[in-house]
């Protein structure tokens, strides 16, 4: 950036002492040191020039305004950085969740919660893990437990509490994770803070008094959090130690029979709840074909919000912002083109699969596999299909 | 014959804020009631004697409810232990969670601590075996699964077990509560917690910041893989889709 001449600066340097009073000034040179600097408008565009020849084109970025510089290496090719606590003053243990059909959200979900006990202060996160499971590093766990142990137990949390510093274990408010940690409470002799929905600074506060209080209190030894709320990429990676436990401390208890599933009914099930929704909208009007083929595929049934207020569906079969906001494993459109309410209520569906007749519509984009054409034309032929497997297997 | 004995709590209505069963407690003594072959049922709360709510279950068809007697602010559960070890019960029944209070479903855990008895929580059946029972639970998704249980067992009863039965009010007049002196200890951790009403949050995650940022995550579509068929026969359609279902692991497997 050139520097613009400022005329009254240089006046003002070549002034020089009157004895009259009246304003005198030096015709020699003056350096102009002590001039304001002032911006040339032309030399900084002609510095934002981009090219010389032709119309002349310029571009955002000043000296004054450098704007966003493109990072030549892309975020993802990037390494996250590694947390590494040396010597921590106290471990915070997340046990993960191993209820069935927990996902791997879930327990970096609970991982997320006990970052948030160590915020602030020297504290690592420390993952129980069992033989078989996965490298925690990459969702943040500085420490990993590995007990000598085919399952984790109470009996077995309560000795890892007697011999390490942990300040805090944290556990999933699920089928399992929540009868291991009153179990382990009980065994402690602490208190549970059960389902903590906030954590801050030491305090959680969760929901009692049949939902209609918000309790808050200093956090206790044992906490269950609710894995939906915590749920998010972990910020930094941890390296995940291990720490050696000694096997001769760790007592050979049998835990309980492993339970036996069964297997359920999808139609009784609701939206919410349902593993897999087969999903109607305008571009449907043979509705027995459409429950024939839930049927066959053993998925729940579902709608559009035009489906159900055209009473095809019962209400509580809507999915969306207005209606059930679904977490399926997959989500079977028919006929759908995707109102931005409707493509909310789907947003945690891990597979899409979409037929529509409108190659540009909403949920062609959002879907994995689209198919364009008539969803009355698809429905017949998947039942044919079905039937004709299903016969086979017969 | 073996003997069931069921913890219950005093309810409120949700919207009226009227005393009524606890839901969970009802379903709880229902499936006690409904044991097949039948069983010895004696029922306990700890709290007030006069408490409106506990009329409800003697309706269900209870002709006796052991009422230990506590002021509020105290502590249930050293009352209860002791009410349990007196009694020696096969099983014990109980709702998954209270429904006024604290509600975090721990005293059934801290009374089998201290009985050496094994829970069961999320319970939506029994099934009596001639030395303990088999449980079945409810699981998130609608699955069950079913376990098998030794005697002395507590069970924590689920939201998805079968419907209690109708009070009759007859009954609820006839039935007796029978109060007993327990030793009283004060509750400690509930004081130095903090209450406030509950201010509900959204499910959808809206992010905070500009509302431009709010709109477009309100109307921003996560894209897919992106494989697009174009006007495929019908047939070649359900074929593809039908084995997208398969390879994802969604449609149940042919059976065998």
């Amino acid at each position: 950036m050139s520097v613009r001449r400022d005329p009254r600066g240089e006046r003002d340097a070549r002034k020089i002492e009157s004895r009259s009073g009246l304003p005198r000034f030096t015709i020699a040179p003056v350096e102009a040191g002590t001039s304001r600097r002032r911006i040339d408008p032309r030399a900084a565009r002609d510095a934002r020039r981009v090219s010389s020849h032709g119309r002349p084109r310029f571009g955002l970025v000043t000296a004054l305004n450098p704007g966003k510089i493109a990072d030549p290496v892309s975020s993802e090719a990037r390494a996250r950085p590694i947390r590494i606590v040396e010597t921590p003053d106290f471990l915070v243990l997340a046990v993960p969740d191993r209820s069935f059909g927990a996902s791997d959200a879930d327990t970096q979900a609970v991982i997320n919660a006990a970052h948030r006990l160590c915020a602030g202060s020297n504290g690592a996160v420390c993952v129980l893990s069992e033989p078989g499971d996965p490298d925690y590093g990459a969702v943040g766990a500085d420490r990993v437990l590995q007990l000598p142990l085919e399952r984790t137990t109470a009996a077995s949390i309560s000795r890892l509490i007697d011999q390490f510093p942990i300040r805090h274990v944290v556990f999933a408010e699920s089928p399992e994770g929540a009868d291991l940690a009153r179990q382990t409470a009980a065994r402690t002799g602490t208190r549970l803070f059960a389902a903590a929905e906030r954590i801050s600074e030491g305090q959680a506060s969760r929901r009692c008094d049949g939902g209609k209080m918000e309790l808050t209190a200093e956090l206790p030894l044992v906490v269950s959090i609710l894995p939906h709320i915590f749920r998010g990429e972990a910020k930094e990676a941890g390296e995940a130690r291990p720490i050696t436990v000694d096997p001769a401390l760790q007592g050979a208890e049998t835990p309980l029979a492993r339970p036996r599933l069964l297997e359920a009914d999808p139609s009784a099930l609701s939206l919410s709840e349902a593993e897999f929704i087969l999903s109607a909208g305008d571009g449907v009007t043979d509705w027995e074909g459409f429950s024939t083929l839930g049927d066959l595929l053993g998925a729940a049934l579902g709608g559009s919000r035009n489906v159900c207020d055209a009473g095809h569906l019962p209400r509580d079969r809507q999915i969306g912002a207005s209606g059930t906001i679904v977490t399926a494993k997959c989500y079977l459109a028919l006929g759908i083109s995707g109102a931005p309410q409707h493509l909310q209520g789907i947003s945690d569906v891990q597979h899409v699969v979409a037929v529509n007749t409108d190659l540009h519509s909403a949920m062609i984009k959002r879907a994995d596999l689209s198919i364009i054409a008539d969803a009355q034309e698809v429905i017949p032929a998947l039942i044919d299909r079905l039937k004709r497997e299903e016969g086979r297997d017969d | 014959m073996i003997k069931a004995l069921i913890l219950l709590s005093a309810g409120r209505h949700p919207v009226s804020g009227r005393a009524r069963c606890a839901r969970l407690d009802a379903l709880a003594l229902e499936m006690a009631l409904s044991l097949a072959p039948p069983a010895q049922v004696m029922a306990v709360h700890a709290g007030d004697p006069g408490n409106p709510a506990l009329r409800g279950y003697l309706g269900m068809g209870l002709t006796h409810l052991t009422v230990l007697d506590l002021p509020e602010g105290h502590d249930p559960v050293p009352s209860l232990i002791e009410h349990v070890r007196a009694e020696a019960p096969d099983i014990v029944f109980a709702g998954n969670q209270a429904e006024i209070g604290e509600g975090s479903g721990t005293v059934p855990y801290l009374i089998a601590e201290a009985t050496g008895a094994s829970v069961a929580r999320d319970v939506i059946a029994v099934e009596l075996l001639k030395d303990g029972l088999h449980v079945r639970q409810a699981l998130p998704k609608g699955l069950r699964q079913e376990t098998a249980r030794a005697f002395p067992a507590i069970l924590c009863v689920a939201p998805q077990a079968p419907p209690a039965r109708q009070q009759s009010f007859a009954r609820a007049r006839e039935g007796e509560i029978v109060t007993r002196e327990t030793a009283q200890t004060p509750e400690r951790f509930l004081p130095g917690c903090t209450l406030r009403p509950y201010k509900p949050r959204s499910a959808l995650n809206i992010p905070s910041g500009s509302a431009m940022d709010r709109l477009r995550a309100a109307t921003e579509v996560r894209a897919g893989e992106e494989r697009v068929l174009i006007d495929p026969q019908p047939d070649k359609a359900a074929e593809e889709i039908i084995q997208y279902l398969t390879a994802k692991g969604v449609l149940r497997k042919p059976r065998q």
